[in-house]
């Protein structure tokens, strides 16, 4: 068997390696040289680093400043804490999709024309160029209001192709 | 979590020890390590409500200690060096007066060697040997893949190797 890379063999001794890999690897190690070096010298490393707090003495926990965090946890307002698991989020997201399209339904039967009415900022137009105007109108699926300089505003309807030229027609008057 | 008193003992208890240890592997310094790993739990108490299980305050305590002793080191790093390079042949190492306990040449060389590792090989290695934690922890804590730890812990030992080697010791 071809040696194993040397990531792979690190992973081994860390024992990330799971079965059955790892029993075919046990195998190549226990036989080939160069693996099983690699392997004590991981082994090595790993003694000699623990070593360095084998004897060092951990400081006893303080008792101080557990009291302070117990006390602290104490005055912490107990919030309310609603664990939403994801039968109970698509159940409600269901729901929530039937209620619109019912609601969307019932609401364009009955009123479509005032439901399609929405209100746009104003928009305002540099010159009385009246092509323009219809132009920008035509593109429009709603009412607008139109400011033209030095006039009033005008209100389009829902249908923006009943505002005629003549409309605008200063001539025209 | 709820503001539960009993929960949080427990954590204190389980994560002291490790987290002094990992702290103190990074600043060397023992007061040092003492200090924000307390520093470090009072922290937690603000996000305690925010945590779902025990766990995810065990990885922030881990990660939010890592963190401040790595940025401790860095803001002593010049000190450090003076300190070491002045008082390592008299007295040994860089370690508080309360240290009862004579480092032999090898584990001041060791030592050495893995104060000379870039940053993220000596992160996840700390936390391999002396965090006892496995390749998922490690990955929850440093917020990478499994599979990045896997070939981070592989890299982070060969540049150990080779420091050692840079300092005149043969791993073999
Ligand atoms: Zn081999």
């Amino acid at each position: 068997m071809k040696c194993p890379d040397k990531e792979l063999l690190s992973a081994f001794f860390d024992n990330e390696v799971p079965s059955p890999y790892r029993e075919v690897l046990e195998d190549h190690i226990r036989t080939c040289d160069h693996c099983s070096s690699v392997i004590h010298k991981y082994a090595k490393m790993h003694e000699q680093l623990l070593d360095l707090q084998r004897n060092e003495i951990v400081p006893e926990v303080n008792k101080g400043v557990l009291e302070f965090c117990e006390k602290k946890l104490k005055t912490m307002p107990a919030t309310p804490h609603f664990h939403i698991t994801w039968p109970v989020l698509a159940a409600a997201a269901a729901f929530m999709l039937f209620i619109g399209i019912g609601l969307s339904v019932l609401l364009f039967t009955n009123r479509t024309n005032e439901i399609m009415v929405e209100v746009k900022p104003a928009t305002t137009v540099s010159e009385y160029s009246l092509s323009e105007v219809v132009d920008y109108l035509s593109k429009q699926q709603n009412s607008r209001t139109i400011e033209i300089p030095g006039q009033l505003p005008i209100e389009t309807s829902i249908q923006p192709t009943i505002v005629r030229e003549a409309d605008f027609n200063r001539s025209g008057k | 979590m709820s503001v539960d008193s009993s929960q949080f003992n427990d954590l204190y208890s389980a994560m002291y020890v490790p987290l002094f240890r990992i702290v103190k592997r990074i600043t060397g310094n023992e007061d040092a390590a003492e200090e924000i790993v307390q520093d470090t739990f009072i922290k937690v108490l603000d996000y305690w409500s925010k945590f779902e299980t025990t766990d995810d305050a065990r990885y922030w305590l881990i990660r939010v200690a890592q963190n401040a002793a790595i940025n401790w080191a860095k803001r002593s790093s010049k000190e450090h060096k003076l300190y070491q390079r002045v008082y390592s042949e008299q007295h040994v190492g860089m370690d508080g007066p309360e240290q009862t306990h004579l480092k032999t040449e090898t584990e001041q060389l060791v030592q050495n060697a893995l104060q000379m590792l870039p940053e993220k090989f000596k992160r996840v290695l700390i936390l391999k040997e002396y965090g006892e934690l496995d390749y998922k922890e490690i990955g929850k804590v440093l917020g990478i893949t499994e599979g990045n730890v896997k070939v981070r812990v592989f890299r982070a030992r060969e540049a150990l190797a080779k420091a050692l080697e840079e300092l005149g010791y043969e791993v073999s």
